[in-house]
């Protein structure tokens, strides 16, 4: 497989992690895919360099007592990719993007 | 936020799965797997959602991590584990000798069992190719006396039951019939135009449905079609037949084929994957149950509600329980009881699965005797393992130096049971891959030792995906068997006294014995599988001699039916003495008869309840019902089966004359005290039949099963009963050319109508086949996993034994330097053997003491501690060890104490 391809589950993961969900949860709730397929996809996107990770500062999680969550944000080779498997994929552009700040997990 | 400390599983696999994440990246996934669950839990808690579901849910999320941590394998390239396997292959390509006798030790215990779970998976688990096949319930019929029912249900009954249920979604009904099919008008007598024999079912028009099987071409049946007896002449056809006969024409839908003389439109084709109704035969043509008066059902079948002919298969509406079904169908039953208390007082349903209930009470033997062989098998690959994780003591205690010198520049003790597990699973690999080729073959042979059978049997006992993902762990499981204890205990080599240069020898005492604790359990896992074997082997040798109350000498069989030409009940009681008087005719011929089922086949006739004469009739479903068969004169002389008393069926003894029956010894004595006594004697069954005259005994046999105990049995005459499809038996006046005799037969029955197919020719002893294949099969198996069992004993003690006097040669120098002659040094080596050797055969002696009961049903004239068996396998056992003990102490006796002592 060419490192560049982008199959159906990792362009809706990427669309997803475009349309505002940073997290690898919050992606699955979105996209409805598993667990067990969504952090793959994110690994092969990571490697791929089409997603950045970032760990959230150490400060809020501590503020909350939980351990820092890592978040993902679109690259600009990311956003190349992802306007030509769009091409492909018509149905990406019905992802809904993040409306409010709250999470998106409120739908599930 | 205060938090009161709880407990959270959801987070458990991620500390469990995170272990096989490389080292490097191990803790910021952890981190973002458990923040993620963390954070969704918190969410969760906050909307009140956090109930045991919820929670749930959050478990199976964390399992998804497993594939992350799997997908993160990738990064190992560069890591430990490719290391590892790299320097495992050079390991094992440095000692081809001991990588091959592991391989081939593994491959062995490995390519039995996947060989055995195909047969099992061929025989009891393949499921139906047809949607969800799990969910298709198939429901019985029978007596509330009997614990488990296993009866088949009237067509009226069915009706009832599906109408008024309120538990199944839907209910259809199914009969497996044979049909005489032809492609062109029938009448014509050219050769070309024979019948051919096929299966097919008669079925009612939700039965595509409800199987869910969608026609390749055309459609199934119109709820229409299967409201008027023998109306709507339609047939659905299957992918192999149209193939052959009508070369895969799509314009096929409309055509017509005869079924038994019938013409038939075709009005759909059903994919080759869709076999029918039953598992292990391939039916060829579907036609809707009104048909069944073609099929040779008598005009009542529809209305009568003890005539019992179709199975069922159902699926449940979403959300009902199997329990919830039975109880349901058991009311309406119950119903139908007070309705109809004569044919259906007294009856219960019970509901299984498809795959349960292919075997029956009678067959289960089947079932069973498969996860026997499994269990078996299981324990031969136990041994395999013992022989490896001996031979990978011995290795790793050769590697002392090497492990040793690891250790010394740091590596830790984790690194090296890691660095050896590896190897210890690259090995189960090459022999899991090893294993399944010899598996192949295996199911190969088991499937060639199927008895040549009329029918068109789809067993298939060839390996498939889900037998493939049986070896896959078996072989990973197998690596930690064999490959844990003795990469722990290398682990735990004592560096000084090694680096000291003493190799090998370190903790000698504790590897000693851990070595002869595998050589004791090799021993009493061979005891027990060769017992096993050996009662098997005895049990098929009483088989084979056992009076089956038949003779198959000189004796020829053929199947015929003329019902499928169409004929009717009047042309065929014209035809059969007709054909019965020109083949005696022919030349060699002693004797020939007819019968509607040869014993010992599938067949499974019975009748009943006895009502002798005077008395009164029992109480519905109480009676008893005997098993019988159909036969015409000359059965019992052509069967070589004695009569005790009286006479055979005459050609006198049709429709018109009284009524008689021929019962046998054991029927006579239950129902008359005695064979005299029964002589002349009137009974009938059900009210309405004549009563029939007892005219003869016959000697007591075997009938159904050869495992059967006696039981009484009925000879009804052929001549007066409604029958087509009959067994022609022909018996030689000597041994000559069978298959010239046998052509004479089948062109005497070509002269009468050469139309007629003429099927399932047997010769003699083929007669025995289906019957002898259960204990041919398992005497077979038995013993190659007995020779398997004891060849690998043998290999793992002899292997020890060598070891030990390696390890002792320094002890045994200075023995003979001190004067211990060759005698001594033998009598100390061979003792130290068989001290192993004994405890391991008492062991295995009372492990297979246990173990035998749970079999005693599938042996036959044999107990299950039969003592022949017990002491011929403890002395071959002995002699077998003390070969493999006597050749390692022969090269201790050649030790010269100069050189043993040189080094001193």
């Amino acid at each position: 497989m060419r490192k560049n391809y982008l199959s159906y589950t990792m362009a809706l993961t990427l669309q997803a992690i475009e349309n505002g969900y940073g997290y690898g949860f919050d992606i699955m709730t979105v996209t409805g895919l598993a667990s067990g397929t969504v952090y793959p996809a994110l690994r092969r996107l990571e490697n791929a360099d089409f997603v950045a990770s970032k760990w959230e500062r150490q400060s809020i999680a501590q503020a909350e007592q939980r351990p820092p969550r890592k978040y993902y944000e679109v690259t600009k080779l990311g956003r190349a990719a992802l306007a030509e498997a769009r091409q492909r994929f018509r149905l990406l552009s019905q992802l809904e993007p993040v409306a409010t700040n709250k999470p998106a997990k409120q739908k599930n | 936020m205060s938090k009161k400390p709880q407990t959270r599983p959801w987070l458990w696999p991620i500390s469990f799965i995170g272990v096989i994440v490389p080292g490097r990246m191990r803790a910021d996934w952890r981190q973002e797997w458990e923040a993620e669950l963390h954070h969704r839990a918190v969410l969760l808690a906050e909307w009140d959602r956090l109930n045991w579901r919820t929670k749930l849910n959050l478990v199976r999320l964390s399992a998804g991590a497993f594939w992350d941590a799997l997908w993160m394998q990738t990064y190992r390239w560069e890591d430990a584990m490719f290391q590892d396997i790299r320097y495992g292959i050079r390991m094992m390509r440095k000692a081809p000798g001991f990588t091959a006798v592991a391989v081939l030790a593994l491959a062995l215990g490995i390519g039995v069992n996947t060989a055995a779970l195909s047969a099992v998976n061929g025989m009891v688990l393949r499921p139906l190719a047809v949607a969800n096949p799990t969910e298709l319930l198939s429901p019985f019929w029978g007596s509330q006396k009997d614990a488990r029912v296993w009866g088949e249900f009237s067509y009226a009954n069915y009706l009832d039951l599906r109408d008024q249920n309120k538990t199944f979604s839907d209910l259809c009904a199914w009969r497996e019939t044979s049909g005489g099919i032809s492609f062109g008008e029938s009448g014509s007598a050219d050769d070309s135009q024979r019948a051919e024999v096929v299966w097919g079912e008669l079925v009612t028009s939700n039965y595509f449905d409800v199987m869910g099987v969608k026609p390749l071409l055309g459609r199934g049946f119109l709820p229409e079609e299967n409201l008027t007896p023998s109306a709507n002449p339609v047939v659905v056809i299957s992918q192999a037949i149209w193939q052959q006969h009508f070369n895969s024409d799509a314009s096929v839908l409309g055509k017509t084929i005869y079924v038994n003389g019938q013409p038939l439109t075709i009005i759909g084709v059903m994919p080759e994957s869709f076999v029918g109704s039953l598992y292990f035969l391939r039916h060829s043509f579907w036609v809707p149950a009104m048909m069944a008066e073609k099929f040779g059902r008598r005009p009542e079948w529809k209305t009568d509600r003890s005539s019992a002919l179709f199975r069922l298969y159902g699926r449940l509406k979403p959300g009902v329980t199997m329990a919830q079904a039975e109880t349901d169908l058991n009311q309406v039953a119950a119903a139908l009881g007070q309705l109809y208390p004569k044919e259906n007082g007294g009856t219960k349903i019970n509901i299984t699965t498809e795959i349960d209930g292919r075997f029956d009470a009678a067959t289960a033997m089947i079932q069973y005797g498969g996860f026997l062989a499994l269990c078996v098998a299981c324990l031969v690959l136990l041994l395999a393992c013992a022989n490896v994780a001996n031979l990978m003591l011995a290795r790793s205690a050769a590697r002392g130096r090497e492990i040793a010198t690891r250790l010394a520049i740091g590596a830790g003790r984790v690194r090296i049971v890691r660095q050896l597990l590896t190897e210890s699973l690259l090995l189960s690999l090459l022999g899991g891959i090893a294993g399944w080729a010899l598996a192949y073959w295996g199911s190969r042979v088991i499937q060639a030792s199927f008895p040549p059978v009329p029918y068109p049997i789809t067993l298939d006992f060839s390996p498939d995906r889900y037998v493939f993902k049986w070896m896959l762990i078996t072989s990973l499981l197998t690596s930690v068997i064999f490959g844990l204890a003795p990469a722990l205990l290398a682990a735990r080599t004592d560096l000084i006294a090694v680096i000291k240069g003493a190799p090998g020898q370190t903790r000698k005492r504790r590897r000693w014995n851990l070595r002869s604790a595998l050589v004791v359990a090799q021993v009493t896992i061979s005891i027990v599988v060769l017992i096993c074997a050996g009662l098997f082997v005895r049990s098929l040798r009483q088989v084979l001699q056992t009076d089956p109350g038949f003779d198959t000498k000189n004796m020829i069989t053929m199947m015929i039916n003329p019902r499928l030409l169409g004929y009717d009940q009047k042309a065929i009681w014209r035809f059969f003495p007709e054909l019965l008087h020109r083949i005696e005719m022919q030349p060699g011929v002693r004797a020939a008869a007819l019968t509607d089922e040869l014993p010992l086949q599938a067949g499974d006739l019975s009748r009943g309840p006895i009502v002798k004469e005077g008395e009164a009739d029992p109480p519905s479903n109480q009676g008893y019902i005997s098993k019988c068969n159909y036969v015409s004169p000359k059965y019992f002389d052509a069967m070589r089966t004695p009569l005790l008393l009286g006479r055979e069926f005459t050609d006198h003894d049709d429709a018109d004359a009284p009524a008689v029956v021929i019962v046998n010894q054991e029927f006579a004595r239950r129902f008359y005290g005695s064979a005299a006594n029964a002589m002349g004697k009137r009974f009938r069954f059900e009210p309405g039949t004549p009563f029939m005259e007892i005219v003869g005994i016959a000697k007591d046999g075997l009938y159904r099963s050869l495992y059967e105990d006696k039981r009484p049995y009925m000879f009804l005459p052929l001549y007066q009963q409604s029958h087509g499809g009959v067994t022609l038996i022909i018996s030689a006046q000597s041994a000559g050319d069978f298959h010239a005799l046998a052509e004479n037969a089948r062109q005497e029955i070509a002269r009468m109508d050469a139309r007629l197919p003429v099927v399932g020719l047997m010769i003699e002893d083929q007669n025995l086949a289906i019957p002898y294949w259960g204990p041919r099969l398992a005497a077979g198996m038995a013993s190659t996993f007995g020779v398997l069992a004891l060849l690998l004993a043998t290999v793992g003690l002899y292997s020890v034994m060598m070891y030990i006097v390696t390890q002792r040669t320094h002890e045994i120098g200075i023995r003979m330097a001190l004067g211990a002659t060759l005698r001594d040094v033998l009598r100390l080596i061979v003792s130290q053997g068989m001290r192993m050797v004994m405890i391991g055969l008492i062991l295995g002696l009372t492990g297979a003491f246990a173990l035998t009961r749970v079999f005693g049903s599938l042996l036959l004239g044999v107990g299950t501690t039969d003592p022949l068996t017990f002491v011929g396998v403890a002395v071959l056992l002995v002699v077998i060890a003390l070969l493999a003990c006597l050749v390692p102490a022969r090269r201790a006796t050649r030790v010269d104490p100069l050189i043993a002592l040189r080094y001193e």
